[in-house]
């Protein structure tokens, strides 16, 4: 046995793999996913063991229960916490603070609550209460006095927060009216446009058109545009088609329908214009109520709202007044309005200014009050020290999800979800495919006949379409949503491929002498398939092998994002961490997505390069 | 000639017959109609509904009248979900997914030869180790990253970048399914494209272009170890005519077969760009029909598809003895 694997190790193929350096770093990357796979499944085995018998928990232990199936559920921090211990934004680092300040409340609010009769202790709840290594402050004298220093901080908080709301709805109605005058400046030149072309037309004074009342004008319109079509239709040409060759009573009818086109665009375009102005009128009357209001609540919390009260408002309020009367005179050139004196587009450029100013200002303030928060919530919640501590850290190196789970576990844990399953894909799909391959290349006849028929079937629907029909068959049974579906479907697609590459290779070794003579001395067919031929196949077996380990991996990624894989809440693989992290990329959150493909980079790289080196070693010509 | 096309036809018939079997009876393992009733439709409701669709006939007539509707071409039976006409459904989805698969298919055709080509002229030399890592890396992210940082990169951030939008983040704009509006106003067709499809288009070739170039690259480089180049070497012709005249005529080959297998694609279009950036092609209504466990859609559209592969393969075949005497002789 040693002497057959130290012959195999020094052939010629092997020793031209090992000569390529990249191939055996990548064999060690893909040894080290091996180990990680042992490590998670002989701590399970062990704690499951260990539920019945007391001795052997691991749950509770740092280092050995760290990639526990349940650990990829727990709760290890706030939500959304970036890797490495870097810093956030000061409305960020707020939210942290914010989580272990309610879990705080919903404590104390337990511990008043004990019944006296139930005979809990606060101690107890303190230490229910825990954030996995992280908990309480152990005496809960000590716990209420920190909390209600952190109480105060948060309800100052309060009073920020609500600035922050007037200056973000005051930015909001600027950038409205901006977007509302721009139309309106629009439709007024339309209007200039149209109208005199409509009163010429319609032989009307402008006033006249004043009363256009464009829902009337439409229904002309349509009428027209009946008459023209059923005229047309009469002629034999299409209503579009009407020009100067057609007779004069289509013309007439075409140039009717242009006109009253034209003159209900215009009695629609003063409509809007009226209203435009009402809207116009009401946000500058916003705007001027929000910025007081605003600059009283800046005030409250402290920062210098002179600025805006230096801002004379009043002009904008006369502008807001004016269009609202403007609102019912129709066709007023408006330009004399917006460029005049009565809109100051100068006052509400500065308000934004300001407004922008504070906005910073204030994210200053938060931020100075988050800087006083922290420390609190690190009194009443103690970072854990020794080896607890260093594996607490270990736990957040790569942030929290959208649910404070550890990204680090969960993204390992996921490795070992993939190379279970594509280890035992590939196996199963590699060793029926190429017995399958071989036998029907060997026997001939209608073995081959059947298994060609077989997989040209199987392979003319497309491969994700088949995989997600296969998995459609498991909806409503209890296996939805465990690895069951995957398993079935990736075994019955992915036998194809090897079978293919094994049975044109066993057409081409059938026909080499050293088979002839096996055949001449009088073996059994059998025994030749067995001994001889597959044994000569078996270069192009490890290298499909490697190939659908990679396709099995990333159809179970994508199985999974399109919700037929692995259900999310049990276990976690990589395709759930990369469905969740959708959400969180538009927040601008990359942790998740990001650890996520470098586990799954990382792995399929290395296989890549395995397969390649396999390829230059074994199989020069890339039969497979 | 003739004989081989025949041959070849009347050789995929069963292979059909076998798929829509395949198909059929994959579909009929989960009770369709109580999986799409749920589990509180009364017993009258189920057996109406399966009286309604033949679902109460034996297998083998169930089998047989399939195959007559998709010979005949009827397809009339309409969804479960929208009532609409199958034929109706297949109708309004194919245009959007072709708007995004042909530019894809070309434009990763073009780059990925012109690429491999060049990968194959600097053979070994640091140009062609850059293109190929670049596409061993490009081969080993998956493709929904490639989705989801484009949708974020692409549309999103660069949007906000440009103060405008010029990738739609999702979306599709059925105008651009009818011929009369791109006959009628091109720019703003073009521009509608660009809007909505581009993006999709850009990361499908991205993705496939690591794959191929690599295929490419490896047919390009077989076909320069043969004889008759190192004798038009030897001759004295110059490397840019031996590359474009020689090499890559005979490689075509392979890259013919190789654009051809991809072309069932066109119609089937990409089920998860579809899916993502909410274009209502092929892909996404199969994908839309069993979440919602449409069985005639899923069933229709499966052997659909399934025929279109057929018909490629033959194509394919067909070609590739066009190309290549020795195929047609075997």
């Amino acid at each position: 046995m040693v002497k057959r694997t130290r012959r195999f190790l020094s052939s010629r193929g092997v020793r031209k793999f090992r000569r390529n350096r990249s191939a055996m770093v990548a064999l060690g990357v893909i040894g080290l996913y091996f180990l990680l796979t042992v490590w998670i499944v002989a701590t399970t085995v062990v704690d499951s063991i260990g539920n019945k018998v007391d001795a052997l928990d691991l749950s509770g232990r740092p280092l050995l229960g760290l990639l526990l199936p349940e650990m990829t559920q727990a709760r290890v921090a706030s939500n959304e916490l970036p890797g490495f211990g870097l810093e956030q934004g000061p409305r960020k680092r707020l939210e942290h603070s914010r989580f272990w300040y309610d879990l705080a409340t919903k404590t104390m609010t337990a511990i008043d609550q004990i019944d006296p009769a139930s005979g809990t202790t606060p101690e107890s709840i303190l230490e229910a209460n825990a954030v996995d290594a992280r908990g309480f402050i152990a005496d809960p004298e000590e716990a209420r006095a920190i909390y209600s220093r952190l109480d105060e901080a948060f309800d100052r908080l309060g009073a920020l927060n609500s600035v922050d709301v007037k200056l973000a709805e005051v930015r909001g109605e600027i950038d409205r009216l901006r977007t509302q005058a721009e139309e309106l400046g629009e439709l007024d030149a339309k209007v200039a446009a149209l109208l005199p072309v409509v009163a010429s037309e319609q032989g009307l004074e402008a006033e006249d058109l004043l009363d256009a009342d464009p829902a009337d004008a439409r229904d002309e319109l349509e009428d027209a545009r009946t008459a023209l079509a059923a005229a047309a239709a009469a002629a034999g040409i299409d209503a579009d088609d009407v020009d100067a060759d057609a007779s004069p009573e289509l013309r007439e009818l075409a140039g009717r329908v242009a006109k009253l086109d034209r003159l209900a665009e215009l009695a629609q375009a003063r409509v809007d214009i009226e209203n435009r102005r009402e809207l116009l009128g009401f946000a500058l009357e916003d705007i001027g109520s929000l910025s007081a209001s605003a600059a009283g609540v800046i005030e409250e919390v402290g920062l210098d709202a002179a600025p805006i009260r230096s801002l004379d408002l009043d002009p904008m309020a006369e502008s807001a007044t004016v269009l609202l009367d403007a609102a019912l005179e129709p066709f007023t050139p408006l330009a004399e309005l917006v460029d005049g004196p009565l809109w100051d587009a100068a006052v509400t450029e500065s308000l934004l200014v300001i407004a922008r100013e504070k906005s910073g200002e204030l994210t200053g303030l938060i931020g100075g009050q988050v800087d006083r928060i922290e420390p609190i919530v690190a009194e009443l919640f103690p970072k854990p020290v020794g080896f607890e501590g260093f594996m607490y850290d270990v736990k957040l190196l790569l942030g929290t999800d959208n649910q404070g789970r550890s990204i680090l576990v969960r993204g390992l844990y996921a490795g070992k979800v993939a190379i279970q399953v594509g280890f035992l894909t590939a196996l199963v799909a590699v060793i029926f495919g190429s017995l399958l391959g071989a036998a029907a290349a060997f026997f001939g006849g209608w073995v081959d006949h059947a298994v060609i028929w077989l997989y040209s079937t199987l392979s003319s629907v497309p491969h994700l379409v088949l995989l997600v029909v296969l998995s459609f068959m498991f909806f409503g049974t209890p296996l939805q949503g465990t690895l069951v579906p995957l398993y079935a479907a990736f075994m019955l697609t992915f036998w194809i491929g090897p079978c293919r590459v094994i049975r044109g290779e066993t057409l081409k070794i059938k026909e080499l002498e050293y088979v002839q003579a096996a055949t001449a001395i009088g073996f059994d067919r059998l025994y030749i398939l067995v001994r001889h031929v597959i044994p000569n196949t078996s270069h192009l077996m490890f290298i499909n092998f490697s190939l659908l380990f990679i396709g099995a991996i990333k159809s179970e990624v994508i199985l999974t994002f399109l919700g037929l894989g692995l259900a999310a809440g049990t276990g976690s693989s990589w395709g759930t961490m990369i469905a969740q992290s959708k959400a969180q990329v538009a927040g601008e959150f990359f942790w998740q997505i990001g650890s996520a493909t470098f586990f799954m980079f990382v792995l399929v790289l290395a296989f890549n390069i395995l397969t390649d080196a396999l390829q230059d070693a074994f199989d020069p010509k890339h039969v497979s | 000639m003739w004989a081989y096309v025949v041959r070849r036809l009347l050789y995929n018939i069963p292979v059909y017959l076998g798929i829509i079997l395949v198909v059929m009876l994959a579909l009929r393992v989960n009770d369709p109609v109580t999986a799409y009733l749920g589990k509180n439709a009364s017993q009258e409701q189920i057996e109406l509904k399966r009286v309604s669709f033949g679902l109460d006939r034996p297998f083998v007539e169930q089998y047989g009248s399939f195959l007559w509707r998709l010979v005949t071409f009827n397809f009339e039976e309409r969804s479960w979900e929208t009532e609409q006409p199958v034929g109706e459904i297949i109708g309004s989805a194919i245009p959007p997914t072709m708007m995004i698969t042909i530019p894809q298919l070309v434009l990763t055709a073009t780059l990925s030869i012109c690429v491999g080509l060049i990968s194959a002229f600097f053979r070994g030399r640091p140009a062609d180790k850059v293109l190929v890592f670049l596409a061993v890396l490009g081969m080993s992210i998956s493709y929904l990253v490639y989705i989801v940082m484009g949708q974020y990169f692409g549309a999103f951030w660069l949007n906000e970048k440009l103060g405008g939008e010029l990738f739609a983040i999702q979306g599709y704009d059925t105008r651009l399914s009818e011929p009369g509006f791109w006959a009628t106003s091109l720019p703003t067709a073009l521009h509608s494209w660009v809007t909505y499809c581009a993006l999709p288009v850009l990361i499908g070739v991205i993705v496939a272009m690591g794959y191929d170039t690599r295929f490419y690259r490896a047919v390009m480089v077989e076909e320069s170890t043969k004889d008759y180049i190192s004798t038009a070497m030897a001759k004295g012709v110059g490397k840019r005519r031996i590359m474009f005249v020689h090499m890559l005529k005979n490689a075509m080959i392979p890259i013919i077969t190789r654009v051809m297998i991809t072309l069932p694609f066109i119609i089937t279009g990409s089920i998860l760009a579809e899916y993502y950036f909410n274009i209502p092609g092929m892909g996404a209504t199969l994908l839309q029909a069993i979440n919602a466990k449409d069985f005639p859609i899923v069933q229709t559209f499966t052997a659909l598809f399934a025929a279109l592969f057929i018909i490629s393969n033959i194509l394919t075949d067909v070609l590739y003895a066009l190309v290549d005497p020795r195929v047609r002789l075997q």
